[in-house]
This record gives structure tokens, sequence and C-alpha cells, in this order.
């Protein structure tokens, strides 16, 4: 996928509170995996006391300003917000929004963006549990609030996307515009409430499999 | 002091909340037929579906083809046979949740693999696992 070929910018929103071991590690999987796309990772950083923010500004040096925006906040405002305040620095016309913990793995993002060109989705969402998809380090009890809440919200919703509690995605910066603006969620119920309304919107919505990875820089537990 | 404007910010958020459920018609592209079908008003689809259960139960009741006291205890039949689905979904999405523990060794061998540039390169990277 040459640039020729891609001329779209992606804007990659990665929202952090006390990532210090793990930031560095996933800016530097994101350039690896994304050599021939023109791309910018923008971190909300909500005020972490462990020196998260520190990190990101020997990563500027490393991979340049341009590339890394640093958009820190004063304290823990949630992660909805954290969202919106990082689609206002936004200069992509498609955003990603992943997890700076490892669990989304950036080797994805080819996929996600190989996916969009071929269908022209409006999203494309990562999605655990179809074939090819899976976790790894989940105990029971986080096995069956992940399912639970799944087949609960496809009863009660019909959402038309396997995953809706993953939080993985790849939006058009418009549509991630339109829905965020409706939402009214805090908190982790947001990522939910975001494809539920998209779906009801009628926004073109296809799903990548990919693993989630309780990782930690200490190894999946 | 109560702020005089509170209660109008809650009625806006049960709107929001309202219209959660029957948003479907501002689309910003022109959906297929078949997409046209997924976005009809999802209220709609509720309330036809719990009308069509009740007027069959109704009509149960008035034409007696099954004993009225079979009738009466349907829709606890209904609720019971819902939560049993439920509950099957549940079990049969526990017992066939897809599990990769490759990834846990390649993401390993990444986090090594990051360690060593960024050190290189003087990024703080924490200790050595």
């Amino acid at each position: 996928m040459g640039k020729n070929e891609n001329k779209n910018k992606y804007s990659i929103i990665v929202p952090t509170y006390n990532e210090r071991l793990n930031i560095a590690l996933i800016v530097y999987l994101i350039f690896k995996h994304l050599r021939d796309v023109d791309f910018e990772v923008i971190i909300v950083d909500d005020g972490s006391p462990d020196g998260t923010q520190d990190i990101v500004i020997q990563l500027q040096k490393v991979y340049g300003q341009d590339r890394i925006l640093l958009r820190p906040r004063p304290k823990k405002l949630g992660l909805g917000t954290a969202y919106i305040h990082g689609l206002k620095h936004a200069s992509g016309n498609f955003v990603v929004i992943m997890d700076a913990d490892l669990s989304h793995h950036p080797k994805y993002l080819p996929s996600f963006i190989k996916k969009q060109l071929e269908t022209g989705a409006s999203i494309v969402t990562g999605t655990r549990y179809v074939k090819g998809g899976g976790v790894h380090g989940w105990n029971l009890m986080r096995k069956l609030t992940s399912r639970g809440a799944n087949v609960l919200a496809q009863t009660l919703l019909w959402p038309g996307v396997s995953d809706l509690t993953g939080s993985f995605r790849l939006y058009k910066k418009s549509v991630l515009e339109d829905v965020i603006s409706s939402c009214v969620s805090k908190g982790y119920v947001f990522q939910m409430e975001m494809i539920v309304r998209a779906s009801r919107k009628g926004y073109h919505i296809e799903e990548v499999d990919l693993h989630f990875c309780i990782a930690m820089v200490c190894g999946c537990i | 002091m109560t702020c005089p404007t509170c209660p109008i910010k809650e009625r806006e958020k049960l709107i929001s909340l309202y219209d959660f459920l029957i948003s479907g018609t501002k689309a910003k592209i022109s959906p297929s037929s078949q997409e046209a079908g997924r976005r009809m008003k999802h209220i709609v689809k509720i309330i036809t579906f719990l009308v069509a259960i009740s007027s069959f139960w109704i009509g149960l009741l008035q034409t007696s083809i099954l004993p009225c006291s079979y009738t009466w205890l349907l829709p606890i039949y209904f609720i019971v046979s819902l939560g049993c689905y439920g509950l099957l979904m549940v079990g049969v999405g526990l017992m066939r949740f897809p599990t990769c523990p490759q990834e846990a060794i390649l993401l390993q061998q990444d986090i090594v693999e990051a360690r060593e540039f960024l050190k290189q390169r003087g990024v703080d990277v924490g200790g050595s696992d």
C-alpha cells in the first residue's frame, strides 16, 4: 500500500493515564507497522502522575513533533472527553482510536486501513468474537462479563456488529464527529454507544478480526 | 441553592437517551435497501414485537384454544424462556471463547525489540523483564 495509492491521512488518538511503561512501546509499534502511510499519533494524557508526558516528550525527539502530538489535560476527565479533545487536534481525514496498554496491537492497523479502502466503510471495528480473533490473559470472570454484556446488548440493541465492547476502531473523521456529538454516556460504555449510534444512523460498518492480549510490559498474564 | 437550569439539562439528557433508541434517519450516506431495513426505527421494532406477542396472547385468551389457566401463565413462560436463551447464549459463548496464547509470545518479542530500539535512542522504557 504505497503513498501513491493511499492519499488519506490517519490520526491515531491514544488516551493515556499512567501508561509510562507502555506508551513508548505502542508508539514504536505504530511506526513499525505503518511505514507507507501518512499518519500522526495524538496522545491525550489526563495529567498522569507517573511521568507519561515526559516519555512522550522523549518520543517527540525521536519521531518528530509533527508526527507525535502531545495534547495533555490537567486531570482525569474520562474516556469520552479524551476522544473529543483528541479529535479537535486531528488533521487526518480518518481517525483511529486505540488503547495505550498494548491490548490493541498496532500490527492490525494495516488490516483496518486495507478493509476501509476495499469496502469504503465509514467505520472499521476490531472484533475478538469471530474466527481468527481471540483473547489471551482473561480470567473466567472477565470472559463472563464480556460475553454477558455483548449478549444483552445484541438482544436489546441489534447493532449489527459482533463485538460491541471493543474499542479498537477506525472512523472517517466526519462520521466520528457526527456520532460523538450525539453521545451522552460517560466512561467505557461510551464505546458501545458510539457503535450503536453509528449503526442507527446507517453508517457502513465493517469488522476485522483481531487478538486482544492483556499485555503490560511485564508480559501477558 | 439549586441551579434553575438543572431540570432543563436533565430533560435534555432524557431526550438524548430517547433519541438513542429512535434515531435512525440522519445518515449522511445513502444506505442500500439491505441497510434501510436495519435502520427502521428501533423503538418501532420493539413495539411491533411486543404488540404481536400481546395480540397472540389476547387471541388465545379470547378463543380458549388452550385452557385459561395455561394461557394466563404464558407470559411467565415467555420471560423464563428469554432468560434461559440468554444464559444459553452466554454459556455457549464462554465455551467457544477464542483464545490465542501464541499472540502473547509474539507480543513479548515485539516488546523486547521495541525496548532495544528505544533505549538506543535515549527513551526511558523502564527496567528489563
